[in-house]
């Protein structure tokens, strides 16, 4: 059965001013993929993430999000951007910021139902801090606050869950937590996650797309010498990038056999069996 | 005159009734600026409303409903401009905190004769307002707290994190721009209270002291509200008693309450912090 496409990306380009981000951009994942999305600072990774979610408009080239453009399916997409970007010391429980996950603008309201408040509570076990929801934000740790993040992307059941650097400013318990709270979502939810953290990451993902203004993929969690050298550049063997390089590739295996089989692609073309 | 004889006064009633509609935009406006960062944006509003009561000056036309309409354009093609160029957020406000300034000052020299009242707008009055101005007062009031309550899963969420608000389909846009005007409607308000050189201080005392103890954006408008009606009730008073200018008594209590509180929490944490140090 041939998967089915959540995102479809053809030949997309976009640049800042002058300064080119992205530029023949190919990628397509499937319902059901886990995909790390990684690359060196500044290589346009969160600009593909906002593309995809239609917080920018592609200059050149098309995005398919569930078939439609993007910005057209917002009740089918949950986001978790950079926890920096949230107002620090926002007055307001973690309860209330899962909560804030039913805004849609649409539905209208100074008070949250009976239902709504259930749906909290139930994004909230799911992310692991049901325990947390009568805590005022500033008071939770960078771990806790990322997990209340996750569980108000995940209070309208998304089928896309987008996470922009998650695991960043984490500790490892904290990392674990959440990347156990992700890969607990099961099939139903595809997620694409941008992460540095390669090592941990190797672990739960299906697949690696490195970004540097190209995208290349994995086809599975193994590093290619391609993705190195796209976000890294191409060092000649024998000097100490090189082999650092070298020590990369080898090293960023998945430490446990994972949940999902890795699949063997060296394209941005997925053909991942749904999880 | 005693206290009874006092409230019995057309002018004490209008000006208690002035600081109570005053602060419920207080509670609400001040919140949304404080939470979305807006303190800088709010003095450039604030000052520009100048522009409108010159303006009002100038035609001979009632100065609240002009320096609202004037201070709402300023508010527009300021979030227009710093839409385009976030980057110089900073020196647009500057340069419309200016602008808006000079102009008033010019309409006020094209004006014929000596406008003594100017001085209470730059400076507020709340003992000299008029029943019309209440009424005024009570239409702005009214639409702020309908447009919060109306809007407020949408405030909330895009206060909170724009990304994610505009991620989930919330027109973001409107919303800042919408947030802007009722800032300048609440501005023009309430230079009738504290005067717009002194704006800015009763937006952003009462929800500095209403956020320590607040879970809510809800709670903190109206712990805010709260404090601006203390701020206004007490200084009042206190003009009246030392026969001191309103605005300016007003402020000063709200900064002396401000700094009474900040040193009772710090004695208080200090005492414990003694009180749990095992000898």
């Amino acid at each position: 059965m041939t998967p089915e496409p959540i995102i479809e990306i053809c030949d997309l380009a976009y640049a800042y001013d002058n300064t080119q981000a992205l530029s023949g951009v190919n990628v397509r994942i499937n319902r059901g993929d886990f995909i790390a999305v990684i690359g060196p600072n500044g290589g346009g990774k969160t600009t593909l993430m906002r593309l995809i979610l239609g917080l920018l408009e592609p200059q050149q080239g098309q995005i398919l999000v569930f078939g439609a453009p993007p910005g057209t399916t917002p009740d089918r997409i949950g986001y978790v951007p950079q926890h920096s970007n949230t107002t620090q010391g926002f007055p307001a429980s973690a309860e209330q910021v899962v909560l804030m996950g039913l805004a849609q603008g649409k539905r209208r309201g100074f008070r949250f139902t009976a239902p709504e408040r259930a749906a909290a509570e139930h994004a909230m076990q799911r992310a692991g801090v049901l325990d947390l929801r009568h805590r005022r934000l500033n008071e939770l740790s960078g771990g806790q606050r990322q997990r209340i993040l996750i569980a108000r992307a995940l209070i309208t059941e998304p089928e896309l869950l987008i996470l922009d650097e998650p695991l960043s400013n984490i500790d490892p318990y904290g990392r674990q937590c959440i990347l156990e709270t992700l890969t607990g979502l099961g099939s139903h939810t595809t997620v694409v996650m941008v992460s540095h953290d390669l090592g941990i990451t190797a672990n739960a993902v299906t697949d690696i797309i490195a970004v540097n203004h190209y995208a290349l993929s994995a086809g599975g969690t193994k590093l290619t010498p391609a993705m190195l050298a796209l976000m890294y550049g191409t060092h000649e063997a024998g000097c100490p990038v090189h082999a650092l390089l070298q020590q990369l590739v080898d090293s960023a295996q998945p430490h446990a056999p994972t949940a999902h089989a890795p699949h063997e692609h060296a394209t941005t073309e997925h053909t991942h069996e749904p999880r | 005159m005693n206290l009874a004889d006092l409230i019995q006064q057309t002018f004490m009633q209008h000006a208690l009734m002035a600081s109570l509609l005053v602060s419920i935009t207080c509670g609400v406006i001040g919140a949304l600026v404080v939470v979305n960062r807006l303190i800088f944006m709010a003095g450039g509003i604030a000052h520009t409303a100048y522009g409108g009561v010159g303006l009002a000056f100038f035609l001979g036309t009632p100065v609240l409903p002009t320096a609202g309409l004037f201070t709402a354009g300023a508010a527009v093609i300021l979030g227009t401009l710093t839409q385009t160029k976030r980057e110089r957020t900073d020196t647009l406000v500057g340069v419309i905190w200016a602008a808006g300034m000079a102009f008033g000052i010019i309409m006020i020299n094209l004006t014929p004769g000596y406008n003594v009242g100017l001085m209470s707008y730059l400076f507020g009055s709340i003992l000299t307002v008029p029943s019309y101005d209440l009424w005024v007062m009570l239409g702005i009031d009214g639409v702020i707290v309908g447009l919060t309550l109306f809007f407020y899963r949408d405030i909330l969420s895009f206060s909170f994190d724009p990304d994610f608000a505009r991620s989930r389909g919330i027109a973001v846009r409107g919303l800042y721009f919408m947030l802007l005007i009722m800032v300048a409607e609440a501005v023009v308000m309430m230079i009738q209270v504290v005067g717009l050189i002194l704006v800015i201080a009763l937006l952003t005392l009462p929800p500095y002291l209403a956020e320590r103890h607040t879970k809510s954006l809800a709670g903190l408008m109206v712990a805010s509200g709260l404090w601006s009606l203390v701020f206004c009730v007490v200084g009042l008073a206190v003009a009246y008693q030392f026969d001191l200018s309103s605005g300016a008594s007003i402020i000063a209590t709200a900064c002396a309450i401000y700094l009474l509180v900040i040193a009772g929490q710090t004695g208080w944490q200090w005492l414990r912090a003694q009180t749990k140090t095992p000898a």
